[in-house]
């Protein structure tokens, strides 16, 4: 606090310091000529009424006049003759021309020649009365002292603000991450508040993913496990052959579960984790629906429609800016899971229109209620919340779906399909080739 | 036979663990569904509920909380989940007893009667505690199967065969038996066989244990007769040494 003052302080003394200095420094170098001109002009006058006295008075009455010059002017006037002042040529003819020399501008000490005779005058040096020059010299120190008050008040309140800001930000470091600071005016050092309150959230928000994927993971690992310990225990313990068998393929089921989970949990890490810029190349979206139609192969008694009709114009127009692979991974996975919860069929559709492309994926199952709809992309997610088999999968995939249209910097949602069921739209701007 | 019911919703697991219970003569009942899990607690009574966490329908810990003052037999959970607040809110729920998955089946079964003992103690009316004194006779001889331990001579036999020991791995030997089928942790071991506390880095107990499983024929890395209980400590089977 103290440093914080002391520098602020030595800083503020410094600049008022040195923008004088400079002022001074301008006034005598660069400026010189303005300055003398203008002080010419500030005593041109007293010259002329000088040297129309002493035009218009005899040589006695005009020294009288000199004579009884005011003692106690602050701006003393001298006559005498020019060899009395030891001048240097160079102004002696500026002053025989008629002009006016400045000796020194800051002191305010001038020669003038009288017209038609070898008088010089000198105005000057110019005096203050000494009390006032002594009370004005009180109030120039006083300045620095005011400054200095201020500046120390001005940052004790930053201080203390900062403190708040301070104390906050160790708390948040040390593990409590429901600290926020005021926003409150008296509180505010410019946005920092705010920011410190926006970063604080996204954090927490980002931490609390992060462990709920953790026990998630944890959770999703150790049911098959416990499974294999179980099976594994029993095996020792069994002596009949068929039996033992029997254990061993269970065994080996629950192996593939498991592979099968960490192959789907790097995978999604990979989208999770990845900032890449992907290549937004054009593509033939109608080619790649076909693709992922024809690898998911179909069970007989649930019918898969796809509406081709998007695209029977132009060849142009679905040429599109997507990354191909991971869009039908995307589609694919939206077309399992309508597939897991289908009673009877499975509509695809694309609509092209206003720079956005929008894939829909209808299915007439069950759907999804209006509060839930938010949840199903989080990782592990799925609405039964229970970790059924029955449905299979991981909670995963339609996660992951989320990524890959974050990537593409569009977005998955979900809403109710005409069909009944659950619809889900997959959109991406399509206007912004290749970026 | 005591009755049991398993609430789980792990078909798979639920039926390795019905078929298990099974050998050693439990009736056990397998539900899937927290929602239908109260009212078969409530109408059953049995001796026993296993309970999973997280159920479709209703959780764990709601049901523990519905069936536990209608309900005078013990609560198992059996869990995947790890977190020290369900753990807490399980036993204040007034849970008996609390394990994370996986667990050996060996283990489960030994957890398992050890509260029905406990149960049947408090039924009659006399503590365990009473019991175990008993037991802790230093002229009694323990037989378990094969295996008969005598502690007046220091003498163990394991299918008729000597098997020597040291006085450590005797006395260790000596206070598994007598809380055969209790998860022992190695600082109860270290209070009991030293008067002093464990202090988390010795391996001295480790070391007699192995060389204990060596001794009576049981295999480190599928132990059946010494158990290791992931995080807590040693089991002793009384019902694995063959029979006698």
């Amino acid at each position: 606090m103290i440093r914080l003052f002391i520098s602020f302080y030595l800083i503020l003394a410094a600049c008022f310091v040195g923008f004088q200095l400079v002022g001074n420094a301008l006034e005598k170098g660069y400026f010189k000529d303005l300055v003398n001109y203008d002080k010419a002009n500030d005593y041109i006058g007293a010259f002329y009424f000088l040297n129309e006295l002493h035009k218009n008075l005899d040589e006695p009455s005009f020294k009288k006049v000199v004579e009884n010059f005011p003692k106690t002017s602050n701006i003393p006037i001298e006559i005498a003759e020019l060899s009395n002042f030891s001048l240097p040529d160079e102004e002696l003819s500026l002053l025989k021309k008629g002009d006016i020399y400045v000796e020194d501008s800051d002191m305010d000490i001038l020669f003038y020649q009288l017209e038609g005779a070898d008088l010089v005058v000198r105005i000057g040096p110019m005096q203050t009365y000494e009390r006032l020059e002594e009370v004005s010299n009180w109030f120039n120190q006083v300045f620095f002292l005011v400054l200095g008050v201020s500046a120390f008040v001005w940052i004790l309140s930053l201080q203390f603000k900062l403190k708040r800001l301070d104390n906050a930000a160790s708390q948040f470091g040390e593990g409590d991450l429901n600290v926020r600071v005021s926003e409150k005016g008296r509180h505010k050092v410019g946005r920092l508040n705010h920011s410190f309150n926006v970063m604080a959230d996204r954090i927490e928000k980002l931490i609390k993913g992060h462990k709920s994927l953790t026990n998630a993971v944890a959770h999703e690992i150790r049911t098959p496990v416990s499974r294999i310990r179980f099976q594994l225990d029993m095996m020792y313990e069994e002596r009949g052959e068929s039996q033992r068998k029997e254990y061993m393929y269970g065994m080996s089921d629950d192996l593939n579960e498991l592979s099968d989970l960490v192959d789907e949990l790097l995978t999604y890490a990979r989208f999770d984790r990845q900032a890449l810029v992907i290549n937004m190349a054009g593509h033939s979206l109608h080619q790649s629906i076909l693709n992922v139609i024809n690898a998911r192969h179909f069970q007989s008694d649930l019918r898969l429609l796809y509406d081709e009709s998007w695209c029977a114009g132009e060849q142009s127009e679905h040429n599109l800016p997507f990354e191909p692979k991971y869009l039908e991974r995307a589609i694919g996975n939206l077309v399992s899971n309508a597939k897991k919860y289908a009673c009877s069929k499975i509509q695809i559709h694309v609509h092209n229109q206003f720079g956005r492309c929008a894939i829909y994926v209808d299915d007439d199952g069950p759907g999804i209620l209006e509060n839930q709809r938010q949840d199903i992309f989080q990782p592990f997610n799925r609405l039964d919340n229970s970790r059924t088999r029955a449905t299979g999968g991981y909670g995963l995939g339609l996660a992951i779906v989320k990524q890959i249209a974050l990537l593409h910097g569009g977005e998955v949602s979900v809403e109710t399909a005409p069909l009944g069921g659950a619809r889900f739209v997959f959109s991406w701007p399509t206007n912004h080739h290749a970026s | 036979m005591n009755k049991i019911i398993l609430v789980e919703d792990d078909e798979k697991l639920s039926s390795l663990i019905k078929n298990y219970l099974q050998k050693y003569e439990f009736d056990v009942t397998v539900l899937g569904d927290g929602n239908l899990a109260v009212d078969a607690i409530l109408s059953r009574q049995p001796d026993l509920v296993v309970l999973d966490l997280m159920l479709p329908g209703k959780d764990g810990l709601a049901i523990c909380r519905e069936i536990r003052s209608k309900y005078a037999g013990s609560i198992l959970f059996l869990t995947a989940s790890e977190d020290d607040m369900d753990h807490v809110a399980g036993v204040e729920l007034g849970a008996d007893d609390f394990n994370v998955k996986p667990i050996q089946p060996r283990v489960l079964l030994a957890r398992i009667r050890m509260l029905l003992r406990r149960n049947e103690a408090q039924r009659v009316n006399t503590p365990i505690a009473q019991n175990r004194k008993e037991k802790t006779e230093h002229h009694k001889v323990l037989t378990f199967g094969t295996l008969s331990i005598q502690y007046s001579k220091r003498s163990v036999t394991l299918s008729g065969d000597t098997v020597t020991l040291t006085t450590g791995e005797f006395e260790l030997l000596w206070l598994f038996a007598n809380h055969a089928e209790e998860t022992l942790s190695r600082d109860f071991i270290y209070k009991t066989l030293r008067g002093i506390e464990y202090d988390g880095m010795d391996r001295a107990i480790d070391t007699k244990v192995a060389n204990l499983r060596k001794k009576l024929g049981d295999n480190a890395s599928l132990s059946t007769r010494i158990i290791t209980v992931r995080g807590q400590g040693y089991l002793f089977v009384p019902d694995s040494w063959g029979n006698g």
